[in-house]
């Protein structure tokens, strides 16, 4: 059996290998100017589309091939996806981010209520979006256009949106905010554009996910110029690390403008903030990378800025010298310390939205529908401007000029609210971000939002809906939702404590609201020593004051004591318990501070301290707390108190008595009262001789 | 279609939510919540000319001074803020009123409107979160009712405050200060004649016995004070009072109207300054012809304390 078995897989091998010379060969015929992949690749390409199982094992091999994301493409796709040869590095260059971005936008592309093609574009298959919100990509053999694997791998429809992402206007902004993604963006003017775009990115993406060097090593012998050239495996090098040469601060690699591909580069968005008056101001919001110090030097072209950083993703906005030269030509700033770059693409016409971690309004890739813009360009792209906002139905919006804060040479459009979505035109249009997508989004949006998904009870989000949206159902967890009179969708419940999903249209979103009571427990933010006690401690933790022995701990939710203002001339407190004995020592330096006590019981009486020396005439007993009978309730230790000892206390009651000290603003029911006290202490007193 | 500024309301409630967090996210949040500049409060023109020392500062600046001022938060000398439990602290005067401090939530209001006895006032006031008020008809019912929620109260908060905090002149609460010698530090000596800073030479420092002189160099800046020989990294505050020791006139106060004022640039340390407006629940005011700040209700006790703790005498 073993031996059949032998002999038919070697006349199998020996059929793929002439049938795939044989493809070879005619492939060669029919593209001379391409590369393609070679035989062995195709071999195991076409075995996967004949049966799945015996693939499987295979798959990651098989796309861990450099010129496996050329290959899975359907012909339509090819042509635009192949890399040209002497642009390899600009397709590796790409950084991850930049594809997601491009991605994105690709998935925006697509009318509003269709079902975009899930298997057949040989693109989507790399993409796929979980629950987390997260865009995940992955290079499996399931890619592969019309195979079974595609068949049976179930692709989620493109239109879904992730379940967590909170789709505000700054979150795809931050996607969105790399003018080169922009950029690429404006060139997908079509389907087969689109493919091309990503096609690069799983060429990328290969790159930085798999190794791919097995399958590199065992084609070392062919033909260098038969060898794709769109592929590189990994090399493995830090990302800090670029191919290209850098380029010069300041200066393109093309002329004088910035273009081309940010390999390692961050992002720097555009601010604008209104202040009184109408004035504006703009400013250069650089992103922080992930590792980065919080302040860094950074070398640009108008000299050396420092960098503070204004939270964990975010640098401190900053001006510049020459800012209208800056924003039509770009420039690079460099760290030399960690290699890191930050360029700012130099175009004529930029695109302000409103978002959720800046105030005012900061760079975006495009107009979005129903949402309040600033355009800025230049003067002499003006007139352009103004024909593609008529065009997208933006009504009425204020010119401000340099005399309103502008950089010379610079005019804002304010109050853009594009209300009708066109379409795209040539690629090469810088006015593509001018015109709006019809695509549908959900934005939560207002209420105090803690988390990325979570948003305080009694303050929900606001959610809306942007975009062609007309006639679409809206549903919040699962109910038709209504616009409210304040704006926004809700149904009943929809801001209760719990989890809540809002769909649209083949789009969705969720959020959580929830409830977080304040923490109650006392913490010592301010301590000092006790400026009359050597061995206890106050602390200050807001207005709050307490004062602990050193026997007490530190630690959070410590029952601490409320604490009293105790009479200096009465520092003595007695509580109702034999043993209840509390002695304040109030500070010398200040005249009329008062002593701070914290007994951990609850004082009756304040005393004074020596009752038999003092003058009766001036000194009073004072009664501090409630008018508890004696013994009653269950006294506690404290660092004052004389523990296990109740002679302290019946001493103290018994020598005011024989004193003759009054007591202050006494009442009758009061006289009463430290009457029982007395002999209440004078009992113990003789039970304990 | 601008954003309109709102008060500390919401970055209050979403501090209180979050209970601690790193001096990032707080400023992160100052811009989510577009927490309103001191100066926008403005209820005029010319009351906008005005503007109180310190708006000119970055607004997550403002908004941090305003809340730790008022006992709503604590900012800790590690970049990280913390919140202070929910807390009533009553007035030191003969009112029967205590200010709701610390922490907030909805839940939190709501009961408090709902206690039996007491009466609850709201105002908003700008620059910092609604002032919230509990009065009634006596300090102990106010207490108990408070207590009975589970909250805590501090009583006479500013005297307890004031007769904790340890006076300007305690040195030992000044950690010891070593003066860079390398070159590149702006160094300004603080004048006790014109009550501004002077540039001086970096290497004059060490020869003076005392003065209080201000470092900086970028981002950077300190404070030193040059105390009988010695060197001391102290809050800028807190040396200024240490180097104005008993100047007269410094510190006045309006017996009839109960308001302490100080010169602009003479601001009270953090925790003075935290017991005098919690005398009224009010942030100082700005005296613009004068350029002093005016803490209001202040009762005279308080005043003193104040004025002992500062090394100063009421004028």
């Amino acid at each position: 059996m073993d031996f059949f078995r032998s002999i038919f897989a070697s006349i199998r091998h020996i059929l793929s290998v002439f049938w795939t010379e044989y493809l070879f060969q005619k492939d060669l015929e029919s593209r001379n100017d391409r590369n393609y992949t070679d035989q062995q690749h195709k071999t195991e390409g076409d075995t996967s589309g004949i049966s799945n199982e015996s693939k499987e094992p295979e798959q990651g091999r098989i796309f861990d091939h450099p010129a496996k994301g050329t290959d899975n493409l359907s012909d339509g796709d090819q042509n635009d996806t192949v890399i040209p040869v002497g642009e390899e590095d600009k397709a590796d260059s790409l950084s991850k981010e930049d594809i997601i971005c491009t991605s994105e936008k690709t998935s925006t592309k697509q009318p509003a209520g269709t079902e975009p093609p899930v298997v057949g574009s040989g693109n989507d298959d790399k993409r796929t979006d979980d629950l987390s919100g997260n865009t995940e990509w992955k290079l499996d053999g399931s890619s592969k256009p019309g195979s079974i694997a595609d068949e049976k791998a179930p692709h989620p429809p493109r239109t879904k949106e992730p379940v967590n992402n909170t789709p505000s206007p700054d979150e795809n902004a931050d996607t969105h905010e790399n003018v080169e993604c922009g950029r690429q963006h404006e060139n997908s003017g079509d389907e087969g554009d689109l493919g091309a775009t990503d096609g690069l990115s799983e060429i990328d993406i290969s790159g930085v996910t798999n190794t791919g060097t097995d399958i590199e090593g065992d084609n070392s012998s062919r033909d260098k110029k038969r060898r794709p050239t769109s592929y590189r495996p990994p090399t493995g090098k830090p990302p800090t690390s670029p191919r290209q040469v850098p380029l010069p601060i300041g200066r393109s690699r093309g002329g004088d403008k910035i273009a081309g591909n940010h390999t390692q580069a961050a992002s720097i968005r555009l601010r604008i903030l209104f202040e009184h008056g109408g004035y504006c101001r703009m400013s250069l919001l650089p992103k922080r990378p992930a590792g980065l110090p919080v302040r860094i030097t950074v070398a640009g072209p108008t000299g050396s800025l420092e960098l503070v950083a204004f939270d964990d993703d975010w640098y401190q906005d900053i001006e510049i010298d020459g800012f209208g030269d800056r924003l039509q030509n770009g420039f690079v700033w460099k760290d030399e310390t960690t290699g890191q770059e930050w360029r700012l693409s130099g175009r004529e016409v930029f695109v302000f939205g409103q978002g959720t971690s800046h105030r005012g309004f900061t760079s975006c890739s495009r107009l979005a529908l129903q949402r309040p813009h600033v355009v800025v360009c230049t003067r002499a792209k003006l007139a352009a401007v103004e024909a593609a906002l008529r065009e997208a139905a933006c009504g009425d919006w204020t010119q401000l000029e340099e005399d309103d804060g502008l950089p010379a040479g610079w005019v804002a459009l304010k109050s853009v609210v594009p209300s009708r979505p066109v379409p795209l035109a040539d690629d090469t249009d810088i006015r593509n971000v001018l015109r709006p997508l019809p695509a549908i989004e959900i934005a939560l949006r207002g209420g105090i939002r803690l988390d990325r998904n979570t948003w305080l009870s009694g303050y929900p989000p606001s959610i809306d809906v942007y975009g062609d949206s007309k006639g679409a159902a809206i549903l919040v967890d699962g109910q038709q939702a209504e616009l409210s009179t304040g704006g926004g969708y809700s149904v009943p419940g929809w801001d209760k404590v719990g989890h809540h999903k809002v769909w649209c249209d083949g789009k969705n979103s969720a959020y959580s609201v929830v409830s977080r009571p304040p923490k109650r427990t006392i913490w010592p933010a301010h301590t000092f020593s006790s400026p009359g006690n050597s061995d206890g401690c106050l602390t200050i933790c807001g207005p709050i004051v307490r004062f602990h022995g050193e026997d007490v701990s530190f630690d959070d939710g410590a029952d601490w004591p409320e604490s009293i203002e105790v009479p200096s001339n009465n520092p003595v407190l007695l509580g109702s318990g034999p043993g209840d004995i509390y002695i304040a020592n109030c500070r010398q330096d200040v005249r009329g501070a008062s002593c701070i006590a914290s007994p951990r019981f609850s004082p009756v009486w304040a005393l004074p301290i020596r009752p038999l020396q003092c003058n009766k005439q001036s000194r009073r007993i004072l009664l501090v707390g409630k008018p508890v009978e004696p013994g009653h309730g269950i006294s506690r230790d404290t660092s004052k108190t004389v523990r296990g000892a109740p002679e302290p206390w019946c001493r103290l009651i018994l020598d005011a008595g024989r004193k003759g000290l009054s007591v202050e603003s006494a009442t009758p029911e009061i006289e009463n009262l430290w009457r029982r006290y007395k002999s209440h202490a004078r009992a113990i007193w003789k039970k304990s001789r | 279609m601008e954003e309109k500024p709102v008060t500390s309301d919401r970055l209050l409630l979403w501090l209180s939510a979050k209970g601690s967090g790193s001096w990032p996210q707080f400023r992160a949040a100052v811009e989510r919540f577009y927490v309103s500049e001191q100066a926008s409060w403005a209820n005029s023109e010319e009351e906008a000319e005005n503007r109180v020392p310190g708006a000119d500062l970055p607004r997550y600046q403002q908004a941090r001074m305003s809340l730790q001022r008022l006992g709503h938060v604590e900012f800790l000398t590690e970049n990280r803020w913390r919140m202070v439990p929910p807390v009533v602290a009553l007035f030191s005067d003969e009112t029967t009123q205590g200010l709701l401090c610390g922490a907030r939530s909805r839940e939190i209001i709501d009961n408090l409107d709902k206690l039996p006895d007491i009466e609850m006032q709201v105002s908003a006031v700008w620059g910092s979160p609604s002032r919230i008020v509990l009065r009634a008809s006596s300090k102990k019912v106010l207490a108990d009712r408070i207590r009975s929620l589970g909250f805590h109260v501090q009583q006479a908060a500013p005297v307890a405050m004031l007769s904790t905090i340890p006076g300007i002149h305690d040195s030992h609460a000044w950690p010891e200060f070593s003066i860079p010698g390398n070159p590149g530090w702006d160094v300004h000596c603080f004048s006790k004649s014109v009550l501004s800073w002077k540039e001086v030479a970096q290497t004059k420092v060490a020869k003076v016995h005392t003065g209080l002189f201000r470092f900086t160099m970028g981002y950077r800046r300190f404070y030193c004070l040059r105390w009988r020989g010695c060197s001391y990294e102290v809050p800028v505050q807190a040396g200024k009072y240490a180097v104005m020791r008993r100047k007269k006139g410094l510190i006045a106060y309006n017996g009839a109207q109960r308001v302490l004022s100080v010169p602009a640039i003479m601001r009270p340390p953090l925790l003075i300054e935290r017991a005098l407006v919690l005398c009224s629940g009010f942030l100082p005011r700005f005296d613009p012809q004068a350029s002093r700040l005016e803490y209001d209700r202040v009762p005279l006790d308080v005043a003193r304390l104040a004025a002992q703790l500062l090394c100063q005498e009421l004028r």
